[in-house]
């Protein structure tokens, strides 16, 4: 297997996401993972990725850990080292997997001059911010805060890697063990399916090779590390976004990304 | 052209271990994760345009950044396989 070439993965979204391609925690076995992770970007959202950074005379971070991913995290969600990120790897990037969970359940923190960033679960332990924010949620925001926002991501990255495999993730909550979602994202279900379909027919339209990873009937795992939630699934689940993946990276012929590029 | 653990110090993929010492042990100050290490194995292996063998692929191999050098100076010598 060591002579064939890994497959390289690259996950912007949420750990329902970047979780079905993390190694094993053995570290011997790493370098025979077929299906590789060389970039994750959790808790991100197209709009506030975007965004430019906060200063550091506008922040404090409080409880750090650098060591602690959630910390390096909001760093990078501070600085907005996102885009930077992924642009370093784009050139061993096999796939890239986007998902919009992070955008849809998390509030987004809008300062006056329009820099947004995303209210995570970490922002809210790490975080003090002394600039003026409003809150608002993904529903409030314009679509084509989202079209620009994807085509100033995805474009120089595409160009780097035309024959890149983008997937988007759309997993449906799971109510199982008591699930729920404490806000009024309860109530907005259906523009999360919206939302999603409207970013997938903005992929579809803008690059050569897109595909769709939706379903899947996965189950919310009330021993999952951030706790119990729609979104965060258990192993099969994962085990079952990975397959899905790999079938597509094989299935998909370069032939019709040629084609239509 | 710089070998590959210079450049793939430079990116941003490698943030975390900008300016860090090339004997500060890596794994043990939590500055090398899981993602990071793959990242640095895919770019080890795109500039010498082979797979690191899976049991090259082993904590001591990526301790420090001198460990990491050794690694790839071990990988370009003409009788490693």
């Amino acid at each position: 297997m060591s002579d064939r070439r890994a497959r390289h993965v690259a996950v912007l979204g949420a750990c329902c996401s970047g979780d079905a391609f993390r190694p094993p925690s053995d570290f011997g076995s790493l370098g025979s993972v077929w299906y590789r992770l060389i970039g994750y970007q959790g808790r991100t959202a197209p709009t506030t990725m975007m965004s430019l950074p906060l200063d550091e005379s506008e922040y404090r971070l409080v409880d750090v850990d650098t060591a602690q991913w959630g910390v390096r995290m909001v760093m990078d969600e501070l600085r907005k080292r996102h885009a930077e990120k992924l642009l370093s790897v784009a050139p061993l990037v096999d796939v890239l997997v986007i998902d919009l969970i992070s955008a849809f359940t998390f509030a987004h923190l809008v300062c006056d001059d329009g820099r947004s960033f995303l209210r995570s679960w970490e922002w809210q332990r790490h975080v003090t911010a002394s600039t003026s924010m409003r809150r608002v949620r993904l529903w409030d925001l314009p679509l084509s805060a989202t079209e620009s926002a994807c085509r100033r991501l995805l474009d120089p990255v595409v160009s780097l890697r035309p024959d890149l495999l983008i997937v988007l993730h759309v997993p449906d909550p799971s109510f199982a063990a008591g699930a729920h979602f404490d806000d009024e994202t309860a109530s907005k279900i259906d523009f999360y399916y919206a939302y999603c379909d409207f970013v997938h027919r903005l992929l579809d339209r803008h690059y050569p090779r897109v595909q769709l990873v939706a379903g899947g009937k996965g189950r919310a795992d009330p021993a999952h590390p951030h706790g119990l939630h729609p979104f965060n699934f258990d192993a099969d689940y994962l085990a079952w976004v990975r397959d899905c993946v790999a079938g597509l990276y094989e299935a998909v012929p370069r032939s019709q990304a040629e084609a239509r590029s | 052209m710089n070998d590959p653990i210079t450049d793939f110090l430079t990116t941003a993929a490698a943030s975390r271990l900008h300016g860090i010492a090339e004997d500060a042990p890596l794994l043990r100050l939590g500055l090398l994760d899981s993602v990071t290490l793959m990242a640095c194995v895919a770019f080890i292996e795109s500039r010498l345009n082979r797979a690191i063998p899976p049991a090259d692929v082993v904590p001591e191999n990526f301790e420090t950044i001198s460990a990491i050098r050794a690694l790839v100076r071990r990988l370009e010598a003409p009788h490693h396989v």
